[in-house]
């Protein structure tokens, strides 16, 4: 039984991981690389465009490291395994697109509500349905926060390069394991299969999370204790016979139908994740001080808008880019200071109106807030952004 | 803590492994769930695995409450996840002695495909699954093990669907240990399910126990259900599979039993732990 | 310094591993930035691939292009479906004996005997790195160690003959004025 148990902790497993140096990486694998680097065992997904490269890297290089990778039935099978998995201690993940990702739903509301910590990459597609499965789309926006049923909190990167496909996929895994959440890398497929510079610091100097492990005998131990605000997780096997159900619970693990536990549950899910949103919320300023336009856009989209934002500047307009690393929690703050100046502002994304509802949310009213759709499919050229920037710009 | 040895000389009692706390129950008087949780209590304690090594898994329905009566690690998932979680939970710890217990709507219903991979693939995995032939908590609806002709809420002209005979599908689909017995059966039930936590696969016993609902509904009381798990059950080890299907309500049908399928196909977990002995050992 | 460069071709002609190369020799072993954007035709079998690479002395911030500053095309249906893409002022390498060049002013074309010398050097499939050879020699964004190191480092069989190709490349380029 150790012998089994031990593979999973393999010795010399690090002498497999990815050596630090510079590579000329995918994103997506990128991605897994740093799955594995963070402590990753066990990976859990079905086959779907553009995602595919991290499920196949991972079949590959899991039991290298003494890992375990299931290709599943489905998406809605492959979730749950790694919730079932993240109970076992065992840090796991899946990666998928659109389609892929509107099945998961109600297991993310699952590992929400029964705080497992789990990691799914979603390497966003043009939509809807079935769309345009190879080409790029930042549909997923809005599904990632809002795609389950109830109220509840994630956390969702938003990589725009292969180095953030790797830091953001580790920061994933942490921030997992640290708040007990799901959390998504919402990545999109140009930043998923592009090819790029990648550098791998030494894995001394990676920081990783591990499981915060109940320090009370079991007869003390409460699953789901609201003294927390994340409470210290207990997994199977450990002896503290533990109790977990994906009904409203109090703080053993017993279903309640009282109004009590739900406001006490249900308003600590969302607590642990919004008071500590400008720990967990990450952002991007650049050339915003004297910003009078602010252009936003994440993603394979902030790129485009970078290049657009230094031709406006050679043009002598006064434009900058707040590019938010996190869409959830959304990094409002970083735009507190432009608004205050009267910046007007430009979100741009791939997609009829996302994020810049949540823009509109903080700020509407405030100062101007203009919209770029652009149809999923294609990225925008710099010059189409350019060309939207001089429209707006001072107008 | 040690496995317990028969004859009545358990060395904890059954209560040990019950969350007291939480009685009442939610099963109507007369259902047959309880009874399964004792029989599946019983088989923990003497199984000789400690007790902590045992997680019962279950997913949603009357059924799926069983889990949080159990004093064990306890998952109660979503709505036919529960062998998806299981597996997830069996494959990175294989130390643990996995078991779902849950209904026929949330296994071969909504968790159908789950069931039928799970088996394909051979996981290491133990199911209990109580047929009550209905939806019941949701107030009897029909299921996928409802019988030909039967009222329901949802079929009140009578089923006119086919439905799963569980161990046939089971044992077709590859599972290296199927069964099946009733609630009446507890001795035989126990045995099987102590039984069942020494495969190395997927391991199956359908728990035949109709729902009260569906016995007020198709003339079937719960003293009648009884009666006929005493008379009209037949133990047959070597039953052909294909024609044990369950008609209660026909007086001529016997209702079949018994541990039907024993085999020894490798467990998927056993296969990839040596897949990572291969990829290791392959440079 | 930034150069777009389009390679593309028929699947089975190196096109990505060509890519692949010239990126790896750019990031891993010259202190360069470069990003390669892939695209295939939507077929999945005997269609083309593309391998849009972006070699800069800075980070690329926006790594796909319409209008390369170098394209490279191995076969005359690649070589017309991208030939009005290239920038004026731009570069085309075609393969000589595959492709009919068409007429364009504004652009510097090159004829190369890319498959003639693979097989020259005994390794058909090393066509690839004749045109490695030359385009290094020709544009000098890379040191041409560089790219060997690349090679050595992706190329999985026949290394010695992949590197010969390569030389042979570079030979091709001598003399050549832009």
């Amino acid at each position: 039984m150790s012998e089994r148990i031990s593979l999973l902790t393999a010795e010399r497993a690090e002498e497999w991981l990815l050596k630090p140096g510079v590579y000329f990486m995918q994103g997506n694998i990128a991605s897994a690389e740093a799955a594995l680097i963070a402590g990753c065992r066990f990976f859990a997904g079905y086959p779907i465009t553009p995602s595919n490269e991290i499920a196949e890297h991972m079949a590959r290089r899991l039991p290298q490291v003494g890992g375990y990778f299931i290709q599943f039935e489905d998406e809605i099978a492959s979730i749950n395994a790694i919730i079932g998995a993240a109970y076992g201690g065992v840090k796991s993940m899946t990666a998928t697109s659109g389609p892929g990702f509107s099945l998961m739903q109600e297991a993310i509301g699952l590992a929400a509500m029964i705080e497992a910590p789990i990691v799914i990459v979603d390497v966003q597609r043009a939509g809807p349905s079935t769309g345009i499965p190879t080409l790029v789309g930042q549909g997923d926006i809005m599904q990632a926060k809002w795609g389950s049923h109830g109220d509840y909190e994630v956390v969702a990167f938003l990589p725009n390069s292969v180095q953030e496909m790797f830091d953001l996929t580790i920061e994933a895994f942490n921030t997992a394991w640290e708040y007990r959440v799901p959390v998504i890398v919402l990545s999109d497929q140009a930043v998923g299969q592009m090819i790029e510079r990648l550098k791998v610091p030494p894995l001394d100097e990676i920081k990783v999370v591990e499981r915060r492990a109940p320090t009370v005998p079991p007869e003390e131990y409460l699953p789901f204790d609201s003294r927390y605000l994340v409470p210290p997780m207990a997994v199977a096997g450990e002896g503290y016979r533990f109790h977990v159900t994906a009904l409203t619970h109090d703080d053993r693990g017993y279903p309640s139908t009282s109004h009590e536990v739900s406001k006490k549950l249900i308003s600590r899910l969302v607590r642990k994740i919004r008071e500590n949103e400008k720990v967990i919320g990450r952002y991007e300023a650049i050339a915003l001080d004297d910003a009078e336009l602010v252009v936003v856009a994440y993603g394979i989209t902030s790129r485009s808008a970078l290049r657009a934002v230094r031709e406006a500047r050679r043009d002598g307009l006064k434009v900058g880019l707040f590019r938010p690393i996190t869409a959830w929690p959304f990094p409002y703050w970083g735009l507190r200071e432009a608004v205050d100046r009267g910046a007007s502002i430009l979100v741009v994304e791939i997609n009829m109106g996302q994020m810049v509802h949540v823009v509109r949310e903080y700020y509407n009213n405030l100062v101007d807030i203009h919209f770029m759709p652009w149809a999923p499919g294609s990225v925008p050229r710099p010059h189409d952004i350019l060309v939207k920037i001089k429209e707006v710009y001072g107008g | 803590m040690s496995g317990g040895l028969r004859l009545g000389l358990r060395t904890e009692p059954i209560k040990s492994l019950l969350r007291m706390e939480r009685f009442p129950h939610i099963w109507c008087p007369g259902c047959g769930i309880g009874t399964v949780v004792k029989c599946y209590v019983e088989a923990v304690l003497e199984s000789g695995i400690p007790v902590e090594k045992h997680v019962v898994v279950s997913g949603i329905g009357c059924t799926s409450r069983a889990p949080g009566y159990i004093k064990l690690d306890g998952f109660h998932v979503i709505h036919g996840r529960a062998i998806p979680f299981a597996v997830g939970l069996k494959t990175v710890r294989q130390d643990l002695e996995v078991t779902v217990i849950a209904g026929d709507g949330d296994i071969l219903a909504i968790g159908g495909n789950h069931f039928i991979h799970a088996i394909r693939r051979n996981d290491d995995i133990n199911v209990i699954l109580v047929n009550n032939f209905i939806y019941g908590m949701t107030g009897g609806q029909y299921g996928p093990t409802t019988t030909l002709g039967s009222i329901t809420t949802t079929s009140p002209y009578g089923f006119i669907e086919g439905s799963f005979n569980v161990p046939y599908l089971a044992a077709a689909l590859g599972a290296n240990f199927v069964a099946r017995w009733t609630p009446l059966h507890t001795k035989e039930l126990t045995a099987a399910i102590k039984e069942m936590f020494k495969v190395d696969g997927f391991a199956i016993i359908e728990v035949v126990s109709p729902c009260l609902i569906y016995g007020e509904m198709n003339n079937l009381p719960p003293l009648e259900v009884m009666k006929i798990f005493r008379d009209r059950t037949v133990i047959d080890h070597e039953a052909d599979l294909s024609k044990i299907d369950i008609d209660l309500r026909d007086p001529r049908k016997p209702i079949v039993l018994g541990n039907f399928v024993r085999r020894s196909r490798p467990s998927y977990q056993t296969l990839a732990r040596e897949l990572i002995k291969r990829a290791r050992g392959g440079g | 310094m930034e150069v777009k460069l389009r390679i593309i071709g028929a699947g089975g002609h190196g096109i990505l591993l060509a890519g692949n190369i010239i990126g790896t020799a750019a990031t891993v072993y010259s202190n360069k930035y470069a990003t390669m954007v892939i695209a295939y035709s939507p077929a999945q079998r005997g269609g083309w691939s593309r391998a849009d690479v972006v070699v800069s002395d800075e980070p690329v911030d926006f790594p796909i292009f319409d209008n390369p500053d170098v394209l490279v095309a191995t076969t005359q249906e690649t070589y017309d479906l991208e030939i009005a893409s290239v920038r004026s002022g731009g570069l085309v390498v075609y393969e000589e004996d595959t492709v009919k060049p068409t007429s364009r002013g504004d652009v510097t074309q090159l004829g190369i005997p890319a498959f003639r010398t693979a097989i020259k050097v005994g390794f058909r499939m090393s066509a690839n790195m004749v045109i490695l050879g030359f385009l290094t020699e020709l544009l000098k964004i890379l040191p041409h160690e560089s790219m060997k190191s690349a090679i050595r480092a992706r190329v999985k069989r026949r290394v010695d003959v992949n590197l010969q190709a390569y030389d042979e490349g570079v030979r091709l380029a001598k003399g050549v004025q832009l």
